[in-house]
């Protein structure tokens, strides 16, 4: 579905003083490929490339060298922009940002009617993203009335509303409190799962990336892990030395590990408490 | 120290709109300790804040900053902003100087010091901060994020306050953002002894790092308060108003209520690590 | 003070003014300010001003809103009047001091303040029964045909309505800038006009360099939703104007017509 090959971006700035070009590689030649209907979360920390890596997936960015194919079209050839933007679209950090609209429906509509389609079929999309969303009972609402979950809610639906096969999130938990989050997360899962939609969430929520498939760890603009969660977060080193999060229980168990204790990697609670259980049920 | 006694707060009063923020509320915050607020979004956190330096007028009620009470109309707000600096959310968004000094001075210079009195506060607030003097001349829009909220930070500080509050001050932060944020918190409180630190979070675990105490509030309503230790006990309670507790609480929690001989008061991985292997090595034997 | 300024304000009721289409609508308001200006004679303007009565009962909003929404006129409206009582020439009925009131005084002068009243009373007809949104998207249908003469009618309705959008996004960030400011020693009550002006610079500061980073970032989220990949845009929701607009189109102008003849014949 998404594909990057040996992708590099560099930042120009022009010195106003000096007329001279200044550069700043961000992104050092990411290989990549995303298969369809898989859910991937990217961790990094601000400042890692993350965020730039994203804006390549949707052509709001293009490759300073290397390429980005989307569903196999070149992100570089002008002709594909709004293509790869139906077929890829994308949600932002900041919901205040991203909405158009003061009202809902009229949000949700707002990019298949930049795409002339005719507005009976527009109706339509706008009630099954808002139902895929769980926002249907919202949509004669003000936007800047919504709590923040909700305003993200809504952006995914007016995402939804091009009918994408891939989705993908830049931090939009990263300004919600944990409520959001978790309407934010269950909601980008549901479709994940029931509409086999490709999710790529871009965070750096260790608890998002472990519900995820597949995790991609990026740090100072190159990949640094590729995996499972499970095989991620069993770098516990390397991940303490990049300082992101790691799930509480896997450094329990890790730590129970070192001590010669029989137990298995985890990453979450239940496999930790079964674990615990399976080793004393052993020892009785 | 600060003690606040029946204080309601009702939002728009006269207004079609009109809601009960708070009801009330009584608290006592005691000189040289740690507090965090717990509560989701609308539970009052951020109103009940804005009544500690004056910004917020109690409906009814009292609040007494070191005996002298600051909800009596004859107190004055710039008396009240001396003794409680308040750090707001995104506090790098009220920004506005030319560069990170004169940033840092606004607020002492608002209390008409002497040009060395804000001199050494500017440098006090920023060494505390972890801010180099050699950012001093940049423009505060060219630092990075985490600096931006440090400079902020460093700006209320400056004004010396003996009450610190914070609102969520690691919010959109990445975990290196806010572990150093935290980090802070505990050395401005090593550095300063009898300072009151207020901070409010969502997140348990950050809580768990760095409070003393903690007030739970629901609703507008106190759920729970005590030390840290007291309240991560009523794991059940504190999930049922939708608040998550660390990972561990859970876990601990989970095997306790499975017939595994577990303390389930602990919250700590330390604290989990030590319980179950002793636990492993007994059944061993 | 603009609190009581009701032109632009919006108040959500069920009327057939509400529900009357908004294109209509500001048609028929430039039809009644200028039927306003070309009617003559005293039973003209009695009826003109019967009919706008009966517009107001219609709406379904209480007078009360009108009369509260004409006070921060007053004194223009008396301004007006008086001006016109004293320096129309003509008959001179009473004489004081250095001014002479005329009959064509008295006159004129009633009727500057019966035209400036209706005025007002009309035109916050149109913006008190019709959403902010619902009239830009009105101005876009009906300035379109003048995209031919290169009119950007959709940039300029995309501008308003996320302006509008934007006003209680902008107003939330005020308050927060505001009263983090506040926290920090900032005053903006005291002082004079010019140290009143420089403590805005706090306040301003931080909401235009927000104001940009938002504005920045809606046009990269619009981008990314196809803004701009069609010529021919298609609207969610297109208001037809349906029988029953058509029927109040023409039952208004005809009572117009009806109001401007009497002037002539009586």
């Amino acid at each position: 579905m998404l594909e990057t090959i040996n992708l590099r971006f560099e930042f120009r700035d022009e010195d106003l003083e000096t007329g001279e070009i200044l550069t700043d590689e961000i992104l050092h030649g990411i290989d990549l490929k995303i298969e369809k209907g898989s859910f991937v979360t990217v961790l990094g920390h601000n400042g890692s490339g993350k965020s730039t890596l994203a804006k390549h997936f949707n052509a709001i960015l293009t490759p300073s060298s290397g390429n980005v194919l989307v569903g196999g079209l070149n992100t570089r050839d002008t002709k594909n922009v709004f293509d790869i933007r139906k077929r890829c679209g994308m949600v932002f950090q900041n919901p205040d940002n991203q909405i158009v609209a003061a009202i809902v429906e009229d949000e949700v509509a707002f990019a298949p009617e930049n795409l002339g389609i005719d507005p009976k079929i527009i109706r339509e999309r706008v009630d099954a993203s808002l139902k895929a969303v769980e926002m249907y009972d919202y949509m004669h609402s003000q936007t800047s009335k919504l709590s923040g979950g909700q305003k993200q809610r809504v952006a995914i639906a007016g995402v939804l509303a091009m009918e994408p096969e891939c989705i993908v999130l830049d931090e939009p938990t990263a300004m919600l409190d944990p409520r959001g989050r978790r309407e934010v997360i269950s909601t980008i899962k549901r479709l994940n799962k029931t509409k086999n939609m490709t999710v790529v969430l871009i965070t750096h929520y260790m608890d998002e990336a472990v519900q995820s498939d597949r995790t991609v760890v990026i740090d100072d603009g190159k990949v640094v892990l590729d995996g499972t969660p499970k095989e991620v977060f069993s770098h516990i080193e390397t991940l303490d030395k990049i300082g992101l999060d790691i799930p509480q229980v896997t450094r329990l168990m890790y730590k129970l590990r070192q001590d010669g204790f029989d137990v298995p990697e985890c990453i979450t609670v239940d496999e930790a408490k079964q674990a615990i259980l399976n080793i004393l049920g052993k020892r009785k | 120290m600060i003690k606040v006694k029946n204080l309601n707060y009702i939002y728009q009063e006269g207004m079609p709109d009109q809601r009960q923020a708070l009801f009330d509320i009584s608290l006592d915050f005691d000189d040289g300790k740690i507090y965090a607020i717990i509560g989701h979004t609308g539970s009052g956190k951020s109103t009940l804040i804005e009544h500690f330096n004056g910004l917020v007028r109690p409906t009814s009620g009292k609040i007494y900053i070191d005996n002298s009470d600051i909800t009596d109309k004859k107190t004055k707000f710039s008396d009240i902003r001396k003794s409680v600096g308040l750090v707001f959310q995104y506090p790098e968004y009220q920004l506005f100087e030319e560069t990170v000094y004169l940033d840092i001075a606004f607020g002492p210079k608002n209390l008409g010091l002497s040009k060395e009195e804000i001199d050494t506060r500017v440098r006090y607030a920023a060494r505390l901060l972890d801010i180099d003097e050699r950012l001093f001349q940049k423009s505060p829009f060219e630092l990075s994020g985490g600096q931006k909220r440090r400079v902020a930070i460093a700006g209320v500080l400056a004004m010396r306050p003996s009450v610190l509050i914070l609102d969520e001050p690691t919010a959109g932060l990445d975990p290196r953002g806010r572990e150093k944020i935290l980090k802070i918190i505990k050395n401005l409180h090593t550095e300063n002894p009898k300072m009151i630190i207020i901070f409010v979070s969502h997140s348990m675990e950050d809580v768990a790092k760095t409070a003393d105490e903690v007030i739970v509030l629901n609703k507008g309503r106190i759920c729970m308060s005590g030390c840290v230790d007291e309240v991560f006990k009523h794991s059940e309670t504190l999930q049922s108003i939708g608040l998550d507790i660390p990972e561990i609480s859970k876990l601990m929690h989970e095997l306790s209520v499975l017939g595994v001989p577990v303390n389930p008061d602990i919250y700590t991985i330390d604290g989990a690590y030590d319980n179950i292997k002793k636990i492993l090595l007994e059944t061993n034997n | 003070m603009f609190k009581d300024i009701i032109i632009g304000q919006y108040i959500n009721a069920d009327s057939v003014l509400h529900r009357l289409d908004p294109k209509i609508k500001i048609i028929l308001t430039v039809l009644y300010v200028v039927v306003l200006f070309i009617i003559r004679g005293s039973v003209s303007y009695v009826l003109f001003a019967l009919m706008t009565l009966c517009l107001v009962l219609m709406s379904n909003i209480k007078p009360k809103v009108f009369i509260k929404g004409l006070k921060p006129l007053v004194f223009i409206i008396i301004f007006t009047a008086v001006m016109n009582l004293l320096l129309t020439p003509g008959t001179v009925m009473v004489r004081f001091w250095i001014f002479k009131i005329t009959y064509e005084g008295i006159r004129s002068a009633v009727i500057m303040f019966t035209r400036l009243v209706l005025l007002v009373t009309g035109t916050s007809l149109l913006t008190l029964t019709t959403s902010p949104l619902k009239l830009t998207d009105a101005i876009e249908t009906l300035l379109s045909p003048l995209s031919h003469i290169k009119v950007p009618a959709h940039e300029i309705a995309m501008m308003m309505s996320i302006a509008i959008r934007f006003i209680p996004t902008l107003a939330d960030e005020t308050d927060k800038i505001q009263k983090a400011q506040t926290s920090r020693g900032a005053d903006f009550q005291s002082g004079n006009i010019i140290t009143r002006a420089r403590a805005m610079i706090p306040l301003l500061v931080p909401l235009f360099i927000s104001a940009f980073r938002r504005a920045d970032e809606l046009a990269t989220a619009m981008d990314s939703r196809c803004y701009n990949a069609t010529i021919k845009r298609t609207k969610l929701n297109t208001s037809r104007i349906g029988k029953a607009d058509i029927s109040y189109a023409l039952v208004f102008i005809c009572t117009n017509i009806i109001i401007i003849m009497f002037g002539y014949i009586i």
